[in-house]
């Protein structure tokens, strides 16, 4: 089963991919409930940055919490190092947990009030001593001074600091990115962007990063997913996806975030939904994104176009009419 | 003028969060206020609409010609809610979920204008239409859970225009929603403001919803100005080490490719601590240019903003360490 998943005709390159996802699924409730995520496929290469954006409730947490096993999926597959680890057991996940490690958007409430930095990058399996934690914590911009001190004692940034040397402590292959820089102040944003950089490139790192905030995953993703309702509609190079976005909601999405230049607001054409993000309780019929879509058509509302390769690359859209 | 803040000071017991700052607002025009936590964006606007009660607020206020500061506290409310209104980031917080959302916008405009039910009623109908909330008559029954983040922050700017206020203080109206439904309030807003040639201050940290709304911006840093100029200039000629390391710093949707994964120009350290703000200029331990020749004058005093920059009087910057002359970047 896994031989044939990896290769299939999306991980044909060179690579070996670290991580695959295929056909991801969860329903929250039973069989009849909420279609979180509705059938997911992408890979994360080693050392390689994924990009996951969109709106809330697209799924794209939901996503990254299956990956890290924090939620069994109810369908699909999730392979990490060629190993099948969609329902292993506690047990079974445990030497996986080192591997793949988790970062959050909100880093205060994310470490444990009660224990010190050293306590909390040690890690409950207690993987390093105190010189150990001291290293990391100088590798991620803090310093000795530090280990001794309680997470309420840190501003946001630095608790994200520490957040990020927790899950360098094991080693891990892949780190899971849930919007670590969205709940930050725009100049700690563009330190933490730094340090996650500077890692990646010292320590080889795949990170899927998820965030809602495209200016980001466009600096820090060489590769982006675009999810929409459980669903991605469109995946490829940053180049293709933000340079030539060939789904409508992509275009919609890039046209929709402002720029910081008053002359630029002024003469770029903006497409301007209209309504709000469909609830995953009542997913519309045909394409999710017909009814917010100006060139939605018959054929639209009562069939899902499946994500095919569209345009030069790897860059699959699924959508009946790509631009 | 509709609004003239002169040397505006808001204290807590704990530590002062606004420390003198200076801007006026005319109506239609947007103000943009910007600055990261702790700069004293928020308590300056509550300021202004008389909300803090354990504050010491000194200074002066001038409000279409009256002045608010050590004004009764009945007359700051009389005006409060009738002709300077205020939106926030969380609309959920700010609706009672008891009431349907027809009656709390109707409530506001039967105190201010004294009007039967069956009018507030039906007024609150029609602002529900003006801000595009589809099905209005039947909406205006409902609860604010019944309603998305993006319709709720629509119910907040019927209710914030019911009474046709003067003045619309928006503090971060978006931050909290989807960038597709941001850019659909941002809309609204500048439709409204065109429609009645309201006055807005918005507050925000977001660099491109400034460049989208403004007319004019006003950066601030630990609670005093920085940079004030036409919204243009800020953009075009920084003139402030903080504003154009904010600027170098904030992540594009273009950026050049030669940047991609590539460092970003971080600004060093963390907004200031307002118990424990550095002597002088509050900066300067984040300065560049203090990095590079530290002078005396950053650390012993604090700089006043002063005309510098090529829109002449309309462009101030509180800076020890720039050139009044007015080079370009």
């Amino acid at each position: 089963m896994t031989e044939q998943l990896l290769t299939g005709p999306d991980t044909a390159n060179r690579t070996t991919p670290l991580l695959a996802v295929r056909d991801l699924r969860m329903t929250f409730g039973g069989r009849t409930g909420v279609k979180a995520v509705d059938g997911v496929t992408f890979d994360v290469r080693p050392g390689e940055t994924l990009g996951l954006v969109g709106e809330s409730g697209c799924g794209k947490t939901t996503t990254g919490r299956m990956i890290v096993r924090l939620l069994e999926p109810t369908g699909g597959t999730v392979t990490f190092d060629g190993r099948d680890i969609t329902h292993l057991g506690p047990r079974a996940l445990r030497p996986l947990r080192r591997d793949i490690q988790m970062i959050f958007q909100d880093p205060s409430a994310s470490l444990n009030p009660r224990q010190t930095v050293e306590r909390i990058v040690s890690g409950p399996l207690r993987l390093l001593d105190r010189r150990g934690v001291i290293e990391l914590l100088e590798r991620v911009g803090l310093g000795a001074e530090h280990a001794d001190r309680y997470p309420h004692e840190f501003s946001g940034g630095q608790a994200q600091r520490i957040g990020i040397a927790r899950a360098l402590a094991s080693r891990p292959k892949l780190i899971v990115c849930d919007e670590p820089v969205s709940a930050l102040d725009v100049s700690i944003q563009a330190q933490i962007v730094n340090l996650l950089v500077d890692l990646q490139r010292e320590l080889g790192l795949a990170y899927l990063f998820i965030a809602h905030d495209l200016s980001v995953v466009r600096h820090m993703c060489a590769r982006v997913a675009v999810m929409y309702l459980g669903r991605v509609v469109e995946i490829g190079s940053r180049e293709s996806v933000y340079t030539a976005p060939a789904h409508p909601y992509t275009r919609a999405l890039l046209s929709a975030v402002p720029v910081p230049d008053p002359e630029v607001e002024l003469t770029r054409e903006r497409i301007v939904l209209l309504g709000d993000p469909p609830s995953p309780a009542a997913p519309p019929p045909g394409c999710s994104f017909h009814p917010r879509c100006a060139l939605a058509r018959d054929i639209c509302r009562t069939e899902a176009p499946p994500l095919e390769i569209h345009g030069p690359g790897e860059r699959k859209v699924a959508c009946h009419f790509p631009g | 003028m509709i609004l003239q803040v002169r040397d505006l000071r808001v204290s807590f017991p704990a530590g002062t969060a606004v420390d003198g700052i200076s801007f006026g607002l005319e109506r239609g025009r947007t103000l943009g206020v910007v600055g990261e936590s702790g700069s004293g964006k928020s308590v300056s606007s509550l300021a202004i609409m008389g909300l803090h009660r354990e504050a010491a607020v000194s200074g002066s206020i001038v409000f279409d010609g009256e002045e608010l500061v050590g004004a009764p506290a009945s007359r700051v409310r009389e005006l409060r809610g009738r002709r300077m209104a205020m939106i926030f980031q969380d609309p959920l917080s700010s609706l009672h979920p008891f009431y349907t959302v027809g009656e709390q916008i109707a409530e506001a405009y039967r105190l201010h204008l004294r009007t039967s039910r069956r009018v507030a009623r039906e007024r609150a109908v029609e602002m529900l239409a003006e801000v595009g909330i589809p099905e209005p008559r039947r909406r205006a029954d409902e609860y604010p859970h019944h309603f998305s983040g993006g319709m709720r922050q629509r119910v907040m700017i019927a209710m914030a225009l019911s009474c046709e206020p003067d003045l619309l203080i928006a503090d971060e109206p978006t931050t909290a929603l989807d960038v597709t439904v941001q850019a659909q309030i941002l809309e609204l807003i500048r439709k409204i403001q065109e429609d009645r040639a309201v006055a807005v201050m918005m507050i925000t940290h977001d660099l491109g919803v400034v460049a989208r709304v403004a007319d004019e911006v006003l950066v601030m840093y630990g609670g005093r100005t920085a940079e004030h100029a036409p919204a243009r200039e800020i953009f075009r000629s920084p003139r402030h080490p903080y504003t154009r390391g904010l600027l170098a710093s904030v992540l594009r949707l273009t950026a050049g490719e030669e940047e991609d994964g590539g460092r970003l120009p971080a600004i060093p350290g963390n907004p200031p601590s307002l118990l424990a703000p550095p002597s002088g200029c509050r900066f300067h331990p984040r300065c560049a240019r203090y990095a590079a020749a530290p002078d005396d004058a950053c650390v012993t005093e604090a700089p006043e903003p002063r005309p510098a920059g090529p829109g002449g009087a309309t462009h101030r910057t509180a800076c020890h360490l720039i050139d009044i002359s007015g080079g370009r970047r």
